[in-house]
């Protein structure tokens, strides 16, 4: 009988998994954002209950940090963004959502069958947590190679981000390092996201004076 | 259980009679849920009866082009329908049909009543019935793998297709039922519910344009005692899958004991629960558009991934869903 | 001589005379009495293959032995009944019956010189058919399987004025000998290896064999066979030969004739050799798949009736063989249960595909020979033209799309079952495969389904949709008789498949060597074991019984209020000109959904071009395009033009790499991580 909060824990790693599926079917940026921030959000309380169970209060930290940039910031930045810069709302893909759904069985059953042996070596008694943080890993690699636009490309990196953030909890419960690696991650995501946003500030500015330019021609 | 058959058969009249009743009601209450979210009053909650009532007394009309498969098929659908009943354990564990019938007759007993709609839709040789018929058909031959593999997976630990050995074992493990391949179980039978109901985004049951309807399209040309058929057996189509959804995901409550009292109370959980998921699925609808036809293909294949990423988690994490 | 060998010898006598009486002089009187004849004899056959199936057995002497001489005709011929025999003989005579019976009235339309012919043709079909089955030894199963071949190759061509119709039969005529010589390849290896050339003889030295010569017999056995069963990739001259021939034909050979094919290979795979390693399964297993969702996507694109039906075929042919391969895999992973359960699938399966498929057909012969046409967007209407043949065809659909509660229901939910039972192996490739091949079975049935509301909903229903439709003629009672005798069996069968399983309890336990009992318990599907314990967990005759409940429910509600009045008009009209034919939904309307989803498969042909206005003054409004879209099986191509487009594909293939897109370089990365984590996971460490 595995004890509660390691059920618990499994759970909110299969909704992880569950989210990074449904992020592979969405074709709108803004409902792609929503999914993240409620993965981010099972991942905060993966964080959370492992903190819980296995005594190691330096992860609520690292899940109060989770919440408050992954869940909050990150995503309203990137709302932000579209709804700014009117960036166009569809995701462009050069694979089919359905061809996207498979791939996304196939990379669990990949990581299912790759992992699998090695789960029992894990620091948390769960052996579907290690399989699912690298199926998320995987899944948002896929997305960032298969989507056209900055933007869905920053999503697959933080759904990527978020697998190795599951995956370090697996295998370490995430002691001091990882409370850094987590951060440091966050930081670089956060640099890029506003990277990409003040480029796109500069094109839409840029834009909006050739429009002008061209409503004066009239 | 006592070892004469008079407890099973009182249960199965019970639960035809639970749903036959309540049906009506769930149908009453999704739409006020929708309607309120949207900031409209609403039907009254009694109004599926009446209209039940009204089109039961109406006179009949029939196109003339049509045959006797249009005269029939609204009886044939129901029954289908009505016979799907007992297959869900409504209330109590087990389920007065015993060895009987398992959850792939249901998805039988379900395309034997899609089949013969289909079909009444070309009968009268209207181009909407035509229509509504093809998208109905292709819709439902998308999902059937669908049904199966959510079976599998909600099947495979309990060792059995049959929904009450599930919902039993539920019932016996208590918490620890709840895993990480049950969810992406659930995950998928709710996708897989949306598409067999024909809600939205999948279908949109209130509309009446002739470019986007598909369920409405087919029954199009009927009125009278067979429209009074038809809806009423739509009634039963989303208690008995809302139903299932709630035995295999939530079995909890169900009694696994004959006390009469037990019993009394089951009934009342179930009943309970079945409204709570209804008001849920009805502020859902209020917020969604419909989607194009083909995406439903997409929504299949993401609801056949999960289920099958459920077999494959349940063969990680051992024991299974 | 003891009575079922009397029998047999009766059957196939009466087979015999029916033919010479069919060959004879013409006369309408002599063509009835040949198909009357050989149906009786059909029908003998089939009582035989029953007393058989319960426990006679026909006398048994040890053949080829010094001083064993018979007094008994039959072994002398080298005739040898088991149960396996039994139960194919079973399944060739009681569609052969009705399909006889049937073509009396079928077959009006030809002159009395031709239609004779057609008659002792059939019959004689019919006795190579039986003699397949109880052949007991090497030669004559050879003899009467060529002689199997070349009666129906001329029956195909029964109608040589026309030139598809000789195509058809040269192709049919040219696979069938492949076919025949990869199955003497395969005898003779298995022949000269064991020293025997009888049936017994073999299965007793099959285990001496080498793994290599068991690989090939099984080999040359799976192409041979499935050749003529229709197996894909070598069912090729199935859609062209059914449609060709005269419809009881095609229903005699789609319904009854490729089984023999299954006969075959399950003869040499799992009577003679025992059963194999695990990859014959997953080869039959993966050919099943294949074959069953090619065969139904093949017949939605069709609107020919008749080949629309043969895609059907392939398509269930596949279903069959999925069992087949479930029963083999079970078998080689050690557990007979199962194996039985699966082979227990596959037989049902079989005989309900040999029951509505000729239903089937005949319907459609009776929608194609009133009407004139095999095209189903010119026929509709017909059930007021032809009701009987409608209701038949109605059954007969409900059947093989897998509805309660008829036939193809049951056979279908054992072999679901046997795939789930796939969990309790503990094999991970079988748990995966199946789980797999469950998923394709139900997008199979789910197709099938939807194939068949457009093939009955556009050729019977609504309005004509061609003047010959509309001017359709009654079809002679006995076509109506011998589709009235299928139905029936296609819904006792899924009632009561008990009875079937009964009899096929004795071939499952030769086979698979499991404890199948026999008995009829309450209905329910007790005689075959529950790999979980307990029963089965379905009552076909509780299902028919809940559906007979809920009809009286609706009958009750239809009568809770004071009957209404009841009245017919046209069709609704949204207010505009009164809907004609036109209007209606076309079948390649019907199937375009499942068209467009599947582009990539079907790969259409397509082609718009201008024609010009119906009506000359609407010239300056409208314009009129006519579109078109040809789909053919990938596989036609495939001879001719693989190796020179081939090569191209692969240059442009490989330019395609260099395209300078950071996507397609990170696609790179991509795909060398999943290779590099399947290269560790394959070198390092055992699978779970």
């Amino acid at each position: 009988m595995t004890p509660l909060p390691v059920q618990a824990l499994d759970i909110a790693a299969a909704v992880v998994l569950v989210t990074a599926w449904v992020s592979l079917l969405h074709r709108r940026i803004e409902a792609l954002v929503d999914t993240y921030a409620i993965q981010s959000a099972a991942v905060a309380l993966t964080a959370g209950l492992v903190a819980y169970e296995y005594r190691a209060p330096d992860l609520y930290l690292l899940a109060g940090l989770t919440v408050a940039v992954n869940v909050v910031a990150l995503p309203g930045l990137l709302r932000r963004v579209v709804r700014v810069l009117g960036v166009p709302r569809m995701v462009n893909m050069y694979a089919s959502v359905r061809e996207s759904a498979l791939i996304g069985l196939a990379l669990l059953l990949l990581s299912v069958w790759v992992v699998g042996p090695i789960a029992p070596f894990a620091e948390i008694p769960s052996a579907g947590l290690l399989p699912i943080a690298v199926a998320v890993v995987l899944i948002g690699f896929f997305l960032l190679v298969s989507r056209r636009k900055a933007i869905t490309q920053v999503v697959g990196l933080l759904v990527m981000n978020n697998g190795v953030f599951l995956a370090g909890i697996a295998l370490t419960y995430g002691l001091g390092l990882l409370v850094e690696l987590g951060l440091a991650a966050n930081l670089l995501v956060l640099a890029i996201v506003a990277r990409i946003f003040l480029q796109r500030m500069k094109e839409s500015f840029d834009h909006v004076d050739a429009d002008a330019l061209r409503a004066l021609e009239g | 259980m006592s070892g004469s058959f008079l407890a099973p058969a009182l249960a199965l009249v019970g639960e035809y009679l639970l749903v036959l009743g309540l049906s009506p009601l769930l149908l009453a209450v999704l739409r006020r849920v929708k309607a309120r979210t949207q900031g409209r009053i609403g039907p009254p909650l009694l109004q599926p009866y009446r209209d039940l009532w009204k089109w039961m007394g109406k006179d009949g009309i029939y196109a003339s082009s049509a045959s006797w498969i249009t005269r029939y098929a609204p009886a044939i659908s129901f029954a289908a329908l009505l016979a799907a009943v007992p297959l869900v354990p409504w209330f109590v564990l087990p389920t007065p049909l015993g060895p009987f019938g398992d959850l792939i007759l249901l998805v039988g007993l379900l395309g034997l009543s899609r089949f013969v709609i289909a079909l009444a839709a070309l009968d009268g040789g209207s181009t909407f019935g035509g229509m509504g018929s093809s998208r109905e058909m292709w819709m439902g031959a998308l999902a059937e793998p669908v049904f199966l593999l959510v079976i599998f997976a909600f099947g495979s630990p309990a060792g059995s297709t049959q929904a009450g050995a599930i919902a039993a074992r539920g019932v016996a493990l208590g918490i620890a039922y709840a895993n990480p391949p049950l969810l992406l179980a659930i995950v998928a039978y709710v996708l897989l519910l949306l598409v067999e109901t024909g809600r939205l985004p999948v279908d949109n049951p209130a509309t009446h344009l002739e470019l986007t309807m598909v369920h409405e399209a087919m029954v199009l040309e009927y009125t009278g005692r067979d429209l009074a058929l038809i809806e009423w057996g739509r009634g039963f189509k989303l208690a008995i899958m809302f139903g299932l959804l709630i035995a295999l995901a939530a079995p909890w409550g169900i009694s696994t004991s004959g006390t009469l009292l037990l019993v009394g109370l089951a009934v009342g959980i179930v009943v309970g629960k079945l409204l709570g998921a209804h008001v849920l699925v009805g502020r859902l609808e209020a917020r969604v558009a419909k989607w194009r036809l083909f995406r439903v293909a997409d929504l299949l294949t993401l609801a056949a991934v999960f289920a099958f990423g459920s077999l494959a988690l349940a063969y990680v994490i051992g024991g299974g869903a | 001589m003891n009575l079922p060998e009397l029998l047999l010898l009766v059957a196939l006598a009466g087979g015999s005379a029916a033919a010479i009486l069919g060959f004879a002089r013409p006369g309408a009187a002599r063509v009835r009495a040949s198909f009357l004849v050989g149906a009786l004899a059909s029908a003998v056959a089939a009582g035989q293959a029953v007393l058989v199936l319960i426990g006679m057995a026909l006398p048994t002497v040890a053949l080829g032995l010094p001083g064993t001489i018979s007094a008994s005709p039959l072994l002398a011929l080298g005739i040898q009944e088991d149960p396996l025999s039994a139960f194919f003989l079973l399944v060739v005579s009681v569609s052969g019956a009705a399909i006889l019976l049937a073509s009396v009235g079928y077959t009006e339309r030809y002159v009395d010189g031709r239609r004779g012919l057609l008659a002792g043709g059939m019959s004689l079909f019919w006795v190579a058919m039986a003699l397949v089955c109880v052949a007991g030894t090497v030669f004559l199963f050879l003899v009467a399987w060529e002689a199997m071949t070349l009666i129906s190759y001329f029956l195909v061509v029964h109608d040589h004025e026309s030139e598809p119709s000789r195509r058809a039969g040269l192709l049919y005529l040219v696979m069938s000998h492949a076919a025949t010589g990869a199955i003497l390849v395969s005898f003779v290896l298995l022949a000269t290896g064991t020293g025997s050339t009888s049936w017994t003889g073999i299965a007793a030295g099959a285990g001496g064999l080498s793994p290599g010569v068991r690989d090939a017999a099984f080999l040359a056995a799976l192409v041979g066979f499935g050749t003529k069963a229709g197996m894909v990739p070598f069912h090729g001259w199935l859609p062209e030969a059914h449609p060709a021939a005269p419809t009881n034909v095609s229903a005699l050979m789609s319904g009854v004739m490729i089984k023999l094919g299954l006969f075959g290979l399950l003869r040499v795979a799992l009577d003679l050799l025992g059963g194999g390693p695990s990859w014959w399964a997953y080869l039959v297993l993966a050919l099943g798949g294949v074959s069953a969702l090619g065969g139904v996507l093949y017949a939605i694109a069709e609107h020919d009736l008749k080949r629309l039906l043969a895609y059907h075929s392939v398509e269930n042919i596949g279903i069959i063989l999925l069992g087949v391969g479930a029963a083999m895999l079970f078998q080689s992973l050690g557990d007979p249960v199962l194996a039985a359960l699966a082979l227990a699938a596959a037989l049902l399966h079989t005989w309900n595909h040999a029951l509505f498929k000729p239903l089937l057909f005949l319907g459609a012969g009776a929608a194609v020979g009133e009407t004139g046409t095999r095209d189903m967007e010119r026929m509709g209407g017909l059930i007021r033209r032809m009701p009987g043949v409608a209701l038949g065809f109605f059954v007969g659909a409900m059947a093989i799309s897998a509805l309660p509660p008829f036939n193809g229901f049951v056979s279908e939910w054992l072999l679901f079952q046997s795939f789930f039972a796939g969990f309790t192996t503990g094999s991970v490739l079988a748990e995966i495969s199946l789980s797999l091949l469950a998923g394709v079975l139900a997008l199979t049935s789910g197709l099938a389904a939807y194939c068949f509301v457009k093939a009955f909903g556009i050729t019977f229903l609504a309005r004509p949709r061609s003047e010959a439709a509309a001017r359709a003629g009654r079809p002679p009672a006995s076509l109506t008789g011998g589709m009235g005798i299928l139905a029936a069996f296609c819904l006792v069968l899924g009632v009561a498949p008990i009875l079937a399983l009964d009899l096929a309890a004795r071939p499952l336990r030769e086979l698979t060597g499991a404890a199948v009992g026999s008995g009829v318990s309450l209905g329910v599907l007790s005689a075959l074991p529950n790999p979980s314990g307990g029963s089965l967990p379905l009552a076909p005759a509780i299902v028919a019984a809940l559906l007979a409940g809920g009809l009286l429910v609706a009958w009750i509600v239809r009568r809770l209020r004071r009957a209404p009045a009841v009245d017919e008009r046209p069709l609704w009209d949204c207010g505009l000109d009164a809907p004609t034919s036109r209007m209606e939904y076309t079948a390649a309307g019907y199937a375009q959904p499942v068209e467009l989803l599947l582009r990539d498969v079907y790969r259409p042909t397509e082609r718009a071009e201008e024609v010009p206005p119906v009506r000359p003054s609407w010239g300056g409004l409208a314009r009129m395009q006519r579109y078109t879209v040809v789909i053919t099986e990938p596989i036609r191509g495939w001879a001719y033009e693989g190796v020179a487009s081939g090569t191209v594909a692969l240059s442009r293939a490989i330019s395609r790499f260099q395209s300078g897109r950071i996507h397609a370089y990170l696609g790179y990365i991509f795909v060398t991580l999943i290779g590099l984590l399947l290269l560790v996971r394959a070198v390092g460490g055992s699978g779970p």
